[in-house]
């Protein structure tokens, strides 16, 4: 064990459980340094866990029995901001992906990957590069340069943005279909490089996101300002 | 308009007790001058305001005449008491030491005032006509010592001090030669004996004069009397009526009916009640009528009622009380000096009403002061002639003054009536446009709170179903897909499942909100289907150009766009056996119609759409796929060809840009 990579999985389908089980105990799995350091089926069960173990990466189901997967994305955030979170879905749909990420996902894992392609993701991820649909992309331009329209293909760079004019420049492409590869050949930098700007969107959508719950709560009253 | 008095008085107030003399001064001078330019104005009017007859041999003027005073009314005896004196005379009382006793009934001697003019009879004259523009008190006119005309009778009192004298003799008691024109005065109730020039010559040429002399004397005052009563009465109509207006229309009747009284006394020669009273309310009514309008100019400039208003209504009453009749003072005998305390009232008036129509430029303000201006100039002019310092052959002409004045206040108050009556309309129009731009603004928001409702309703619909895919059919297909992995030999369920997801995940992907953003939606297929490509070893060119955005392009159209285009990787995949795929996009026209929209080409380096694999269930089911293509490439209003190429297939979807019209 080169690299230690502490993981906790929470996913209240057995199947699953035993196909995550089958695949992050695996040699190969090993050999890259993955330890599962614990498995919750509940949100009750997973925030017990996230107080006990110091956890790399976080792997959530949303639809859990007791709770929204939400909430235990949100506490891992806050307990262990150094954690990359990733929540498993089956189709990458932005409602549930951009939920995840406002709450502090930086990541998510298709559940029809092959096995291998599991291991890769969470490595990937681990390596400082997020995952991303062509929509959701396009949802990200619209929610963080509300000004410019994904397809015009040029970032107007005087519009107040959160995004800096490669980020946006990166964000169109991806939305209008590129491959990191694509991109990163375009832009002349590796593809990692183009991981790492995807999951620095989704920490400015994060923060963004949590500057306006507290905006909000400091208007209605629940926050002193 | 209270708003900017009360700027105006607060301007006032911040200047130096220094300043403000100096431009009381500069007000007084301008008003000065004022009066001073409608002195002008009448003083150029005077030939016609005189009345004179015209140049012509057969008038004659008499600039002189012989007089002497008898004590008995008969004719008089002593042909040596006759002196020569020039006309107008009206020092007649004063010669023979008659003193003006007014209206005192004092125990006076009466005394007879005889004018003497000789007449040339010229050949073939008919009657002749006598006229005299000006004369008091009472007349008695021989010609050639028969009484041809007597301006009163007896027992009655008649007073016609403003009438002019008009005989038209007969021609009987005219003989060749001299003939002796005798007029007789007496004043037997206010001791004033007045003789202007006498004109003597045919009727037909005097007598358009003496029509205008009582016109401009006369009739003048009564049109005036009726005119001022009318709109006093008007106006105090209006204020029962309509109390609310500062009494504004209180004043200003009680002032025209004041003016009203005041007219009685130039043409009114038989008093209704007494000669006392008469000339009582000929006084008092002048007062009173410049009382009021003092008033109302107060008010009419929203000034406070102060110390100085009450002084003066205080003062009129007093003297209105001490001239009466009975109670000490005579009215006719004071007039001179009524009339002199009200001149500085009027001329500071007058400068008020200057001050306030230069600092608030507006039809009211100018009109009242230019009509007060006038009054005060007429009246200076009148009190000159009162006081024989102007001919008294001229006319009177304060009740013109008196008339046009109220004229131009009535005008005044119903230009601001009319302001305010605009000012109403205009705040009820611009009510009514605010009424109708909240209505709009209202049902706009209805109409965008029921989109809401209906998108929100939709939204949530969409939502519930994609929970139930995801955590339902999805998750079961995937954990099926799972378990069936792990088992020998279940290669067709495990890609019939993969199929299943495959297809879920279009139609999901149709479902989310991409705006018509045809490439994000392109995107996600490429998304979906790069693992497969990839396992298969082909590599895709990815050479999309931006389109715009295409607005029908809602769920049910997005997925006839991704079965399309997957249907179409799906035959490069099972059938081409190409090593690359191209994809392109643009903004291109229909060829056959024209029709603005985009195109989307897939092109394979394969051998072939048209060449089947050999498996036996693949062959119809891509003429079936072939099929569905078109059939939803159509459903869109858009076409597909399908096309070799140099060492490939390409296959071209056209799509509009607009919405397919509705048949």
């Amino acid at each position: 064990m080169d690299i230690s990579l502490g993981i906790i999985v929470v996913e209240d389908d057995p199947r699953m459980r035993e196909r995550f089980e089958a695949t992050l105990t695996s040699p190969a799995a090993r050999s890259a340094g993955v330890t599962v350091l614990a498995w919750a089926a509940t949100a009750a069960e997973a925030l017990r866990q996230l107080a006990r173990h110091t956890p790399d990466v976080v792997l959530v189901d949303l639809g859990l029995p007791d709770a929204s997967g939400i909430t235990v994305i949100q506490e891992a955030r806050r307990r262990h901001p150094a954690c990359d979170i990733m929540v498993i879905s089956i189709f990458a749909d932005q409602r549930n992906v951009l939920a995840s990420i406002e709450a502090g996902a930086t990541g998510y894992l298709l559940k029809d990957d092959t096995d291998e392609d599991y291991v890769a993701r969470i490595l990937e991820l681990r390596a400082g590069g997020s995952p991303i649909t062509p929509i959701i992309a396009r949802q990200l331009l619209l929610k963080l340069q509300p000004t410019v329209p994904p397809s015009s293909g040029t970032a107007d760079p005087a519009a107040a943005s959160l995004l800096s004019p490669r980020e946006s420049e990166v964000l169109n492409l991806l939305a209008r279909g590129f491959a990191y590869q694509e991109i990163a050949q375009l832009l002349g930098v590796s593809p990692h490089t183009i991981g790492t700007y995807v999951k620095r969107i989704y920490e400015k959508l994060q923060v963004r996101s949590r500057g306006e719950a507290i905006y909000e709560a400091q208007c209605m009253g629940l926050l002193a300002p | 308009m209270t708003a900017s008095v009360q700027r105006a008085e607060s301007a006032e107030a911040v200047l130096s007790p220094w300043r403000r003399l100096l431009h009381a001064a500069a007000w007084s001078l301008t008003g000065v001058a004022l009066v001073g330019g409608v002195f002008l104005a009448v003083s150029l009017l005077y030939p016609v305001l005189l009345s004179e007859p015209p140049e012509d041999p057969r008038i004659t003027a008499y600039n002189a005449a012989e007089w002497q005073m008898t004590t008995e009314p008969g004719a008089p005896v002593d042909a040596s008491a006759w002196q020569k004196i020039a006309l107008p005379d009206y020092q007649a009382a004063e010669r023979v030491e008659s003193p003006r006793f007014g209206l005192q009934p004092l125990s006076r001697p009466t005394h007879y005032h005889w004018y003497r003019f000789t007449v040339q009879r010229p050949e073939g004259m008919q009657g002749w006509a006598l006229y005299m523009p000006r004369f008091e008190d009472r007349a008695l006119v021989l010609v050639n010592g028969v009484e041809v005309q007597r301006t009163f009778l007896p027992d009655i009192i008649q007073h016609g001090w403003n009438v002019p004298l008009w005989v038209v003799t007969p021609p009987m008691v005219w003989q060749d030669g001299d003939n002796e024109i005798l007029i007789r005065l007496d004043s037997p109730y206010i001791g004033v004996v007045l003789v202007s020039r006498l004109f003597v010559g045919p009727p037909e040429l005097l007598q358009p004069v003496y029509r205008r002399a009582y016109a401009l004397r006369i009739n003048t005052a009564q049109i005036s009397a009726w005119m001022l009563a009318g709109l006093g009465v008007f106006a105090l109509g209006i204020w029962a009526m309509h109390r609310t207006d500062n009494a504004l229309h209180l004043l200003l009747g009680l002032c025209a009916l004041a003016f009203a009284a005041r007219q009685l006394h130039y043409f009114v020669d038989q008093p209704v009640i007494s000669l006392a009273f008469h000339w009582w309310l000929a006084v008092c009514s002048l007062a009173w009528a410049i009382l009021f309008l003092f008033l109302f100019a107060c008010r009419f400039y929203a000034f406070r009622y102060n110390w100085f208003q009450k002084l003066l209504v205080f003062g009129t009453v007093l003297v209105s009380l001490l001239i009466l009749p009975g109670v000490g003072f005579d009215a006719y005998s004071t007039a001179g000096l009524v009339y002199t305390m009200l001149a500085p009232l009027g001329i500071g008036i007058g400068v008020v009403l200057i001050q306030r129509a230069w600092q608030q430029p507006g039809i009211a303000p100018l009109l009242m002061a230019i009509g007060f201006t006038l009054v005060v100039a007429l009246g200076v002019y009148d009190f000159a002639l009162m006081m024989r310092l102007i001919s008294i052959e001229m006319p009177y002409l304060l009740p013109i003054g008196a008339a046009l004045l109220l004229l131009c206040f009535s005008m005044a108050l119903a230009s601001r009536y009319v302001e305010s009556l605009r000012e109403v309309e205009s705040l009820n129009t611009s009510l009514e446009a605010r009424v109708l731009e909240r209505q709009a603004a209202l049902e706009e928001t209805f109409e965008q709170l029921r989109k809401l409702n209906e998108e929100q309703t939709l939204a949530e619909e969409r939502q519930r179903l994609m929970r139930e895919i995801h955590d339902g059919i999805g998750a079961n297909l995937v954990a099926t897909l799972a378990s069936v992995g792990q088992e020998a030999g279940s290669a067709w369920a495990g890609n019939a499942l993969r199929r299943a997801i495959a297809d879920l995940k279009l139609t999901i992907d149709s479902l989310e909100p991409v705006e018509g953003d045809l490439l994000s939606l392109l995107g996600n297929l490429r998304y979906r289907l790069a693992p497969q490509l990839r396992q298969a070893g082909i590599h895709i060119d990815w050479q999309v150009e931006p389109v715009p955005p295409l607005q029908w392009l809602r769920a049910p159209q997005a997925l006839h766009v991704l079965r399309i285009l997957q249907e179409a990787f799906s035959n490069v995949l099972q059938h081409a056996g190409a090593t690359q795929v191209t994809v392109t996009t643009g903004p291109g026209y229909d060829e056959r119609s024209g029709q603005p929209g985009i195109w989307i080409s897939i092109e394979d380096n394969g051998t072939g759409l048209v060449v089947p694999a050999g498996d036996d269930d693949t062959a119809p089911r891509s003429g079936k796929g072939m099929a569905n293509m078109r059939y939803r490439a159509d459903a869109l209003g858009g076409y597909l060809t399908v096309a070799p190429v140099t060492g490939g297939t390409r296959v071209r979807l056209w799509l509009p840009g607009e919405p397919l019209a509705p048949a």
